[in-house]
């Protein structure tokens, strides 16, 4: 009943919009954006306490399951801190003057996000897939600068054809097994699959898993993440990597698993897809120097570790006894660092965004000393960080043990090298965030002296998220109930969290940690001598904005140890990028039977580029060119007329009509 | 009776890991001195070093709330790691008796000292928090393979069982001695003390520190030089001395880790003594090859060797 508002209010902010003025439509937009997250956060609540609900949707049959649930907590966190961070954001694109543009495509994004977590048949999945797309694609190129309008246009084609393509096809082949389309639902699939032969099986589990890997951004697909995430307006990116990626888990667990089915080769292979991931997206972020691109890379490893989790699961389940419940242990640990991920992410990019909101740059290597300044960003970054890392007692660390602990236990060679790969990424990621903080908030510079906190909504979107990473962290038993959809084997009660043996109690870890550091302070308290500028070996020379490392230059030894992986990896980007240039000139070649350039006649259209410098008429505005004609002639002469000549003329008009009919 | 046993040897752990890891800092300068022909310090230098510290103030460059919390923080992580190890046969606060829990938390001060670093304007600090974590990166995959070699020797992460079911392989004895090296470059003893190196980047993190604040940070670093010495010693003697049942055994077993923690301060001294700074890109390839040794170490513990 819920989410039935949450879609209401979602179509109205799409259509406050339509206020002319840019600031308070995209603020009006935003804020309906807030209540229809946590209209979606009430339905979350309404299933867990009464069950899965079936809800008919304006005609449209919704099946919220205990799995949906989980997915729409997760949409609903994002969307709510989201929603509220861009009331505010959202200024910064003013000069866009688009904000209806925003104020659909956001809200259709949100609510499209919601819709294919609860659809319960493939045709609607398909369509509300292709809606998130779709609307995510138009927040992409929201900037309009060149550079992410490329981003975007990258994003769409590889979309359309690791996405659309298969998701399309595999929905051909539901049909060509089930035989109606009115019966798509996802029980009468797999019941038609259990009969279907092998390969059919193949074939179907094979198509879904290419366009939930693309989504997600596993390797060897994770190539549009970076630009994508960049490019888009930070609150939207905080959207993508908190929620949408994770939409694409919820198509991996629901169809490829539930409804085809799993063996454990299927599991070992998303496993071991997952820790390729792992590694290669957190060593590639390692690198980066420029904060939300580094952010799109953490979010293309920490997908390695879900799905690493989730395939523990796959693989072991099926097994039952004993590896079983590591396999739902595994399971569960990836859905829980799915919820967790979704946190600290949104939480990341929103922090990026805010500095990029009162800087203009995201360039880690010419930010620093911010901490001062915008104190409350800083500490919410530093709380994200310290989460995604995998510090106690922040959330990040309870879901990653636990995948160590299913992967470490689970008596298998290549889920246990997962799990080593995962314990080892998880020092890079903490390389990267003290990289992250450090160059953005640490030091202090004469240059961002001026600089002031962001508005009291941006830093309550960010602390919404940052405060329950740590309320998680401390209390995991808030989630666990909802995040058990595996029924796995574990404990968690108030005081302590795990399995079987290995426990950890995080709120007897803070009490002790908070004793201590609070003990140790009252008995030795600080006590300052002088203040002192610090120590520059006695130079006059030096300038004090530059008396620090810059980001590139945090670990540039280490980088350059392992350069060959970071060879290989740009080789590899290199083959997909030659693939996506000729698939764009394939669609320029199409486009220019249906595109004439207008402004000077005869120039062949070879690039991208020549469609974007010439004025262009497309093939369906060249047929409707006349009447587009008439109806500018008419709106050039209507407004000139009197009112009395319009009267005569309607009169004409009327009469005129109603000859005809009686003629007739 | 059971509770007061249990009670009296946490008392013991606390006063250990309170007040041994400076003494243990005594014993390493002194055989360094003798090492070198010199008379050298009594063993409580490091404590008077420490007091003095402690009553000095300190000088403030910068205003940042985080300078000052660092080394408090720092401090309470290290002592946490070093309670939740086995003393005799109890721990003394079991927030999470398993290998991850404690690796993380030991982690946790290494985490707070290079955000102190970063929290001054000094390129010098800023350059030994990199240092710290470039080490950190390396040595890390290491001790999560031994990990793993440990998990699946004993079936579980769980201290309790390790320390009850590993079983005598060619594999553990390998993963033993990489297991200590590893530790050795984490404690950031002398080849490896990248970081604080006081020659190149004048203490590096800690070059901005002084007086009180600087003493803590030298306490929690001592302390977690210590835990990680006596995590290694307790998986040395815990698993070969059979189920320990009674309070008598149990305090046999602590006198045995005090001894052997001690015994082997003087080897690390004189690793320490006989052995000059590597550079970064030197440790970096000594533990990317100590990495495909344990990845072999792996596989054959995963073939039963």
């Amino acid at each position: 009943m819920f989410i039935e508002y949450a879609i209401g209010a979602f179509i109205l902010g799409g259509l406050l919009g339509f206020i002319r003025d840019y600031k308070a439509s995209v603020k009006a937009s935003s804020f309906m954006a807030f209540i229809g997250s946590l209209l979606l956060l009430g339905e979350v609540y309404n299933v867990y306490t009464s069950g899965p609900v079936k809800v008919n949707l304006y005609g449209l049959p919704l099946n919220v399951t205990d799995v949906s649930a989980v997915f729409l907590l997760i949409i609903g966190i994002v969307g709510t801190a989201a929603s509220l961070y861009a009331i505010n954001y959202m200024d910064l694109f003013e000069r866009t003057g688009k904000g209806w543009v925003y104020a659909i495509a956001y809200n259709t994004f949100l609510a499209s996000m919601a819709l294919v977590v609860t659809v319960n048949s493939m045709e609607y999945f398909v369509m509300s897939w292709e809606l998130m797309t779709l609307s995510s694609f138009i927040l992409v190129f929201f900037s309009e600068r060149k550079r992410d309008v490329n981003a975007s246009a990258k994003y769409y084609i590889t979309m359309h054809f690791l996405d659309t393509i298969p998701l399309f096809l595999a929905l051909g082949t539901a049909y060509s097994l089930v035989g109606s389309f009115d019966k798509l639902g996802f029980d009468s699939i797999a019941t038609a699959l259990a009969t279907a032969p092998t390969h059919t099986k193949i074939v179907f589990g094979g198509l879904l898993l290419i366009a939930f890997m693309t989504k997600a951004g596993i390797t060897p697909f994770q190539f549009w993440v970076a630009e994508t995430y960049r490019a888009a307006p930070s609150s939207v990116s905080a959207v993508m990597a908190g929620a949408m990626e994770k939409v694409a888990l919820y198509g991996l667990i629901v169809l490829v698993w539930k409804t085809v089915g799993t063996t454990y080769t299927l599991g070992l292979l998303v496993a071991l897809l997952g820790a390729i991931t792992l590694t290669v997206g957190t060593l590639y972020a390692l690198r980066e120097t420029n904060a939300k691109r580094l952010l799109a890379y953490h979010s293309v490893g920490q997908m390695g570790y879900i799905w690493l989790g989730i395939g523990i699961g796959m693989a072991l389940i099926p097994k039952g006894g004993a590896l079983g419940a590591i396999g739902a242990l595994g399971a569960f640990a990836g859905l829980f660092h799915a919820l967790n991920h979704a946190i600290f992410k949104s939480s990341l990019f929103l922090s990026a965004g805010a500095v990029e909101y009162r800087t203009g740059t995201v360039d880690l290597d010419e930010l620093g000393g911010l901490g001062k300044q915008m104190r409350w960003t800083a500490l919410a970054a530093l709380f994200a960080s310290l989460a995604i890392a995998g510090v106690p007692p922040f959330n990040g660390f309870i879901s990653k043990w636990l995948i160590y602990v299913a992967g470490y236990q689970s008596g298998d060679f290549f889920l246990a090298f997962g799990a080593v790969l995962a314990a080892f990424i998880s020092a890079a990621t903490l390389a990267s965030f003290i990289k992250f903080y450090g160059a953005q908030f640490g030091g202090e510079s004469e240059r961002y002296s001026e600089v002031r906190e962001v508005p009291g909504a941006m830093v309550a979107g960010q602390w919404i998220l940052a405060g329950l990473t740590l309320l998680i962290g401390v209390f995991p038993g808030t989630v666990t109930g909802i995040l058990n959809v595996f029924n796995a084997p574990i404990e968690d009660g108030v005081y302590r969290i795990g399995f079987g043996s290995v426990l950890f109690s995080p709120v007897l870890f803070v009490v002790l940690l908070g004793v201590l550091a609070l003990g140790f302070y009252l008995a030795l308290k600080p006590t300052y001598g002088k203040e002192a500028q610090p120590w520059d070996c006695g130079s006059t020379q030096v300038d004090w904005d530059d008396y620090r490392i810059n980001a590139e230059g945090y670990y540039i030894k280490y980088e350059r140890k392992i350069d060959g992986f970071y060879r290989f990896g740009d080789w590899f980007y290199g083959v997909g990028a030659a693939i996506i240039h000729y698939i764009v000139r394939a669609y320029v070649w199409m486009a220019s039977y249906f595109v004439k350039i207008v402004d000077t006649p005869y120039t062949r259209v070879e690039s991208v580029a020549d469609l974007r410098r010439g004025e262009v008429l497309h093939a369906d505005e060249e047929a409707l060119k006349p009447l587009v004609r008439f109806l500018r002639i008419a709106s050039d002469v209507l407004p000139g007329m009197r009112l009395g000549t319009f009267v005569v003329l309607a009169l004409v008009v009327v009469g005129a009509v109603i000859g005809i009919l009686m003629a007739l | 009776m059971e509770t007061a046993v249990k009670l009296g040897f946490s008392l013991a752990g606390i006063i250990i890991a309170l007040f041994l890891p400076p003494y243990l800092d005594g014993i390493a300068r002194r055989v360094k001195a003798r090492l070198q022909y010199r008379r050298g310090p009594p063993l409580m230098q490091t404590w008077y070093d420490l007091r003095k510290l402690f009553g000095m103030p300190s000088v403030k460059p910068t205003r940042r709330a985080l300078f000052t919390w660092a080394p408090y923080l720092a401090l309470a992580s290290a002592l946490s790691a070093a309670l939740l190890l086995p003393y005799g046969n109890v721990v003394p606060v079991d927030f999470g008796f398993n290998l991850v829990a404690f690796f993380y938390v030991v982690l946790m001060v290494s985490v707070f000292l290079m955000l102190a670093g970063l929290t001054v304007q000094n390129a010098f600090s800023h350059l030994g928090s990199a240092r710290e974590m470039q080490i950190i990166l390396t040595v890390e995959p290491l001790i999560a393979i031994l990990y793993g070699v440990l998990a699946y020797n004993s079936g579980s992460l769980d201290l309790y069982t390790i320390m009850t079911g590993l079983h005598l392989t060619p594999s553990l004895v390998l993963t033993y001695v990489l297991l200590a090296y590893a530790l050795y470059v984490e404690s950031g003893f002398v080849p490896f003390d990248i970081a604080e190196a006081e020659q190149e980047v004048i203490g590096g993190p800690l070059s901005e520190y002084s007086g009180r604040l600087l003493g803590v940070f030298y306490y929690a670093i001592h302390i977690k030089r210590f835990a990680l010495l006596w995590f290694f010693v307790s998986l040395l003697t815990l698993p070969w001395i059979g189920p320990v049942g009674t309070p008598e055994k149990a305090a046999l077993v602590l006198a045995l880790q005090f001894l052997l923690t001690i015994a082997f301060y003087p080897v690390i001294a004189a690793l320490e003594a006989t052995n000059a700074r590597l550079r970064i890109d030197h440790v970096v390839k000594m533990n990317t090859r100590a990495f495909f040794a344990g990845l072999i170490i792996l596989a054959m513990a995963f073939m039963g060797w």
